[in-house]
């Protein structure tokens, strides 16, 4: 590679690719916020927390109507987007869904690139998102798919029959703690703390950007097709 | 505490047991409420549980139905008790005793 080459491969790499737009990044901002809430107040009418939590909320019967109320709404908005977005709901449902076999090699690339990821290539994948991110991806929308189906039914149940409430509560529960461990690992990589998605927060959390390093470390394929210019 | 009622297979019902209406009681109260036809537990466990109001204030979500001890001050107290469902949705209308604290 030339000097030249190899300059404007630096320039390049410092330079950013807009992952996300700003309607992406306030819904899933909004998202982000009715989802703690959620789960505190769930927590809290429970009974799996101290009163204390419930009183946050202005007490057990408050805690438990902002449960509903907020789970209906969000479970109403998610309808309405999906209807109102179809084609990009299911292009981005595609884009979680992708899965190619031979991309097992990339589960041990990844973890030795991520022990030396200043000496290391990261592996090629040719989705928008990556495997591990996808798996994490695909159990955040069964799990939302199930929380709202079951949230809904409990919502209006009486008059719905009672006697399926309690495999609906086992349901709900079982599927907000996929929800859970799902977000851990989400919130863990989007945070940045890893040397190999330093600079990640941002794409949600700032400008929308990321660097043309951090997009070729994680997601390859889709920087080269988005860096057209490298 | 100690299990006051065990639950039957019959319909959901409630009673409040202790303190009657109208009776003259020493701090602590000791609350008893019966219940029959459902199980009382946390709404994790998918069972209904009790909701208890002193006097109007707030509602204490209660998981169990053994006895509960409440300490008021001297004077006229009203408590009120609801069967709830796991969801916090009443399973029958509140029940309400007025007594004295003495």
């Amino acid at each position: 590679m030339a000097v030249r080459d190899v300059q404007r491969e630096v320039t390049r790499a410092t330079e950013a690719l807009q992952r996300h737009g700003l309607t992406v990044r306030v819904l899933h901002a909004i998202n982000a916020v009715a989802i703690v809430v959620l789960l505190v107040t769930g927590f809290a009418v429970s009974g799996s927390l101290p009163d204390g939590v419930s009183a946050l909320f202005g007490g057990h019967v408050s805690a438990n109507d902002a449960h509903r109320w907020l789970g209906l709404a969000l479970s109403i908005a998610l309808v309405l987007l999906v209807v109102a977005c179809l084609r990009r709901v299911l292009s981005l449902l595609g884009d979680v869904l992708y899965c190619r076999w031979r991309e097992w090699r990339w589960y041990t690339g990844f973890a030795i690139f991520l022990l030396r990821p200043s000496r290391g290539v990261a592996p090629f994948h040719a989705g928008r998102f990556d495997p591990a991110q996808r798996v994490v991806f695909a159990c955040i929308v069964a799990a939302t798919v199930v929380l709202c189906a079951t949230g809904v039914y409990l919502f209006w149940s009486p008059p719905l029959p009672v006697a399926l409430m309690g495999p609906m509560i086992r349901a709900h529960i079982a599927a907000a703690w996929v929800l859970i461990v799902a977000l851990c690992v989400h919130v863990f990589a989007g945070s940045g703390a890893l040397p190999t998605h330093r600079g990640l927060a941002g794409a949600m959390f700032g400008s929308g950007r990321v660097s043309v390093r951090l997009a070729r470390n994680l997601w390859p394929g889709w920087a080269r097709r988005h860096d057209d210019g490298g | 505490m100690t299990p006051a009622f065990a639950a039957s297979a019959a319909k959901p019902s409630f009673d409040i047991v202790s303190p009657a209406n109208g009776s003259t009681v020493s701090d602590p109260v000791q609350l008893r409420v019966a219940v029959h036809g459902v199980k009382i537990g946390k709404p994790s466990t998918g069972d209904d549980h009790l909701h208890v109001s002193v006097d109007g204030g707030e509602v204490q979500a209660v998981y169990h139905n053994h006895v509960m001890s409440l300490q008021l001050p001297k004077g006229k107290h009203t408590i009120g008790v609801d069967l709830a469902y796991p969801t916090h949705m009443p399973v029958l209308p509140w029940q309400y005793v007025t007594f004295n604290v003495k």
